[in-house]
């Protein structure tokens, strides 16, 4: 794959179209706006974006997403800071200094680093993406049948066994996704099978009716409960935002630690935000020389946390674009993205679409960049949305939603199937039922079963452990398997003794 | 969700995913079948629904997997799943423009006290989420929306 400086100028000139450079600055204010409100959050925002990118060229509607993605990410700090509510859960780790540091007055200092922090992040892991998603495409165009039953096995294990509490429910998520994924159309054979004589089931679920219902639809529901009585809360008051040229020096290695951490993080299958944040808080807490401060307003503690938090989106992109295997919630979204421009991700991408690839890198430093220009200007006003009553909020964000599933396919079939998705989401999540690992199976169950079957067909079993790449994702399937046995057996007394 | 049944209901989701997969596996065996392709296209829907009935005997054994305890599914939540059933039966008939606005002028005041000025501002909420929607597919997208009555 040799770089192709034709193909590249291409896609910057039209990232930088005058039309795609103020849909990427809407894309991001749009992404802020979410993310600050909380219990709204970057995967819901991208769902709702798709489909009005339909009818974009590819380019400029994946420069939209990446910019929804990343501002979605980037908002959750507001209210972290100021209200000790996390915007989003990847900002779950910013309270815990931002809030102290807001209370004794310095929430300025606090959203300033922040801001810096979620730049670095972005930008650290936009290098890495650059740097290791064509090696790693070009690894993955050796892949045969038997490597791709491998990876996706691994996949599944992994995120089954990772999210929520319990791999077991993990497992029936994911199975439950791969089911779902069943209906219409077989991959191998193309024909209709669980259509039960319904002609609208025979082309299968879309994937984008399913993936609203889950994320939005279901989080209406959940917070219909949240309207009566809730009231707003106060806003600790903010000084200057501009961070001290001090702070951001002498936390250069902080931030390039904790943007390791993340984009590594985000590597991983179905680990996300939350988690790097809470790993790269623990490490600049470890590196510390002061490490009684964390916890009472250490701004350590606030760039750990909103670094490793923004570099998990181009961690999870390198194995989202080269394996086709998403990250977290928020990329499995972005993949239906791809997919609803015709775009198959895989290391077939960066053959045949490079132009698309380096749009969304071009994309990902943009949106970095006109994510802190538009916190420092407006994060003052931007903060303001917070205090826009639900009851006038939810009804235009499912409006959103119902005509934007319908604008797919022009069928109300579909809004039937994305409120269906949002009952079954809400029931799940209320069940403690883990929605990444159903995502992942309806993404990835057609690739699972159409290059297991045909392994099967040419050659048996065999390659899964004569192929050293199958061989050594079987391994980490095992592996991965055997670790969550063992921290479910470490949680064991605390279930029995319920 | 209460007491004991709220207690161990992994044992209850592991009889509902035990049923509903004994139904998919019976649905089956009406696939098409081919002689020359010995696997099938039941192949892959039997082994995920061996798999899940597997796990679905691990639930139902132990009655509660995770420490962690559900949360309560509220009625509320479930009347804007009937709602937009509803909204969904209705739209063809009725059409976008009256029914949009309307269904979402009362989910807009069903989530908040109701008032003149709730109904009065739930009104303008609806109004302006109706035509957002309008203007950006309509107008922006070149989607047409159901017509319904208007025709």
């Amino acid at each position: 794959m040799s770089i192709e400086i034709g193909v590249i100028a291409s896609a910057l000139s039209n990232v930088l179209q005058p039309w795609n450079l103020a849909f990427l600055v809407l894309g991001v204010v749009g992404g802020l706006v979410i993310g600050i409100v909380p219990g709204l959050g970057p995967t819901m925002a991208v769902a709702l974006l798709i489909p009005v990118t339909y009818v974009m060229p590819p380019e400029a509607g994946l420069s939209i997403l990446i910019a929804v993605f990343v501002g979605g990410m980037s908002g959750g700090f507001v209210t972290a800071v100021l209200i000790r509510i996390p915007g989003t859960p990847a900002s779950m780790a910013t309270v815990l200094d931002g809030f102290p540091m807001a209370q004794s007055g310095r929430a300025g200092a606090a959203i300033g680093n922040a801001i810096v922090a979620n730049f670095a992040g972005t930008v650290i892991s936009a290098v890495c993406l650059v740097t290791f998603a064509p090696l790693l495409a070009a690894f993955a165009l050796e892949f045969s049948f038997a490597e791709y039953t491998a990876v996706c096995l691994f996949a599944m294990t992994a995120v089954a066994a990772i999210t929520g509490s319990s791999a077991s429910r993990g497992f029936v998520t994911a199975i439950i996704g791969m089911l779902v994924a069943c209906v219409g159309l077989t991959p191998v054979d193309g024909l209709p099978r669980f259509d039960f004589g319904i002609a609208a089931l025979e082309g299968g679920f879309d994937l984008l009716p399913a993936l609203i219902g889950l994320f939005a639809v279901s989080q209406m529901m959940k917070e219909s409960d949240r309207q009566a009585g809730a009231t707003p809360q106060p806003v600790s008051a903010m000084a200057s935002i501009l961070p001290s040229i001090r702070d951001v020096a002498a936390n250069a290695f902080n931030y390039l630690r904790s943007g390791l951490i993340g984009t590594w993080v985000g590597v991983m299958p179905a680990l996300g935000g939350g988690p790097a944040a809470l790993i790269a808080y623990a490490q600049a807490r470890n590196a510390s020389k002061t490490p009684e401060r964390f916890g009472h307003g250490a701004v350590e503690g606030v760039i750990a946390s909103e670094t490793a938090n923004n570099a998990t989106i181009g961690g999870a992109l390198i194995i989202a674009l080269t394996l086709g295997i998403p990250g977290d919630p928020t990329t499995a979204v972005l993949l239906g993205g791809l997919m609803v421009h015709g775009l198959q991700p895989g290391p077939q991408l960066f053959l045949n679409n490079p132009e698309v690839l380096y749009g969304i890198y071009f994309s990902l430093f943009f949106s970095s960049v006109v994510m802190m220009l538009v916190l420092f200007l407006s994060v003052r006003v931007l903060v303001k949305v917070i205090y826009v009553p639900r009851y006038w909020l939810q009804p235009v964000l499912i409006a959103m939603c119902v005509v934007g599933v319908f604008s797919l396919n022009n069928r109300i079939f579909d809004i039937g199937v994305m409120f269906a998705f949002g009952l079954l989401g809400y029931v799940l999540e209320r069940l403690r039922y883990p929605l990444p690992p159903m995502v992942l199976g309806i993404v990835l169950g057609p690739l699972l079963e159409a290059n297991f079957r045909k392994m099967l067909a040419a050659d048996g079993l065999l390659p899964l452990v004569t192929s050293p790449i199958a061989l050594t994702f079987l391994v980490l399937s095992v592996a991965s398997l055997i670790w969550a046995a063992r921290l479910r057996t470490k949680s064991m007394p605390s279930v029995d003794a319920d | 969700m209460g007491g004991g049944a709220g207690v161990l209901f992994d044992r209850w989701v592991g009889v509902v995913l035990l049923v509903a997969g004994a139904a998919l596996f019976g649905e089956t065996f009406f696939f098409r079948t081919f002689d020359w392709d010995p696997v099938g296209m039941a192949f892959w829907p039997r082994v995920l629904l061996g798999m899940m009935a597997a796990v679905a005997i691990w639930h139902i054994v132990k009655g509660r997997v995770a420490a962690d305890a559900a949360e309560p599914l509220t009625s509320r939540a479930f009347a804007v799943f009937g709602g937009g059933m509803v909204y969904v039966l209705l739209l063809d008939i009725v059409g976008f423009f009256i029914l949009t606005p309307a269904a979402l002028f009362l989910y807009s005041l069903w989530l908040r006290p109701l008032s003149a000025r709730a109904a009065a501002s739930s009104a303008l909420a609806a109004l302006f989420g109706t035509g957002l929607v309008y203007a950006i597919f309509e107008y922006g997208l070149d989607v047409i929306l159901p017509r319904g009555i208007l025709g």
